[in-house]
């Protein structure tokens, strides 16, 4: 599974074309920090590349015996949507992803997995420093949710040769979030 | 592209909102929000302009692709072409503008597959996956900040490509998705 170079202690400087002259936490919250590093180029030049550090998220691709996918419909006050996505959340610090995973399927949708397993790791976005980890859980079993404060979460199960189309067709915007998973799940025939 | 930085017509009332960031890149702040239980909750986001992403076919069946280093990460990344949308420019002509400028091929036909919220978590950021075909050479345009080089990758070895360490999102979705949807 990848590594996270940026967090490495002491500072990992990366590619010694790139040396990394200054590195600057410009504003903290309780949900992740935000600054920039003052970069040399290849070139000479010296320029800033903003970041931000959330902590990386485990999300479950959950399907039952009769091959159904669970899924969470939940407002999102920073979209002002409701998104229709998989159960997933933040990695804790010193986690394991997978432990992670079956933490939040459980929390969130009140289903326990027998078996977990990785499809793929993968950072959202170069700019980002963050990892997503999406796992498989199969051999799932009802039981009551165990929601955060402030979590409004409906659970739902969509039949797995629907939810592509589910997903992509319903009204606003799709939610990136959830098509990687799926499209690697059925890549992989999963579902 | 709808605004997402309104505070009007949203279901949880939003009773503050504090910009705590401005980088130029991107902007990172709160809203206070009024949850349906009336409690209240600090919502943390980071608002960066959208993206597009192209999926570029050559007519011998290769994806073009860019091999740049991303300081933010400190990893080498090949990931598909892609950048932000400037003002007015639909998902498609902003995926045609960035192929041209930084692989040196204009499409003939752009089509976009898809466009979705990247996360649901702090990233207020959306993102258009486009398909180009009829690629023809033209001269190519880089930002100054912009040190890639074009690699091309047979549309068989693409998903083995977009998955290698260290793997990004928006080329094994974009690579997925045009898969799906017959272009690959």
């Amino acid at each position: 599974m990848m590594e996270r170079p940026w967090a490495a202690d002491p500072p990992w400087t990366g590619d010694p074309d790139w040396p990394v002259a200054d590195a600057v936490i410009a504003w903290e919250n309780p949900f992740f920090e935000a600054g920039y590093d003052r970069v040399e180029r290849p070139d000479g030049e010296c320029a800033d590349y903003y970041w931000i550090d959330p902590p990386d998220a485990a999300l479950i691709l959950a399907v039952t015996d009769d091959e159904e996918v669970v899924v969470v419909e939940q407002y999102r006050p920073r979209l002002r949507l409701h998104v229709l996505g998989l159960p997933a959340g933040g990695v804790d610090p010193g986690e394991d992803p997978e432990a992670a995973a079956g933490r939040e399927l459980r929390e969130e949708t009140g289903y326990t997995a027998d078996s977990l397993s990785h499809l793929d790791t993968y950072v959202p976005s170069g700019w980002a420093r963050y990892r997503r980890h999406v796992f498989v859980a199969e051999g799932i079993t009802p039981s009551d949710p165990d929601h955060d404060e402030g979590e409004f979460i409906e659970t739902d199960l969509v039949p797995a040769e629907e939810l592509l189309d589910v997903v992509r067709e319903r009204p606003g915007p799709a939610f990136g979030g959830v098509l990687t998973p799926l499209l690697l799940a059925r890549e992989a025939g999963v579902i | 592209m709808t605004d997402d930085t309104d505070t009007a017509g949203h279901d949880w009332p939003v009773l503050e909102r504090v910009t705590g960031y401005e980088t130029g890149w991107y902007d990172a702040g709160y809203d206070r929000v009024e949850q349906p239980d009336g409690t209240e909750k600090s919502y943390y986001w980071v608002d960066l302009p959208a993206a597009a992403v192209v999926v570029a076919l050559t007519d011998d069946d290769q994806i073009l692709m860019v091999d740049q280093y991303r300081p933010v990460i400190r990893e080498q990344c090949l990931e598909l072409p892609a950048g932000l949308v400037e003002d007015g420019e639909s998902y498609a002509e902003a995926g045609a503008r960035e192929l041209r400028e930084e692989t040196g091929f204009a499409p003939d036909e752009v089509t976009l597959l898809e466009d979705f919220s990247c996360t649901t978590g702090a990233l207020r950021h959306r993102r258009g996956i486009v398909f180009a075909e009829g690629l023809a050479p033209v001269e190519r345009d880089l930002d100054s900040n912009e040190f890639l080089t074009v690699e091309r990758v047979p549309v068989d070895e693409a998903l083995a490509v977009a998955r290698e360490e260290p793997a990004n999102d928006a080329t094994i979705e974009g690579i997925l998705l045009a898969q799906a949807d017959g272009y690959l």
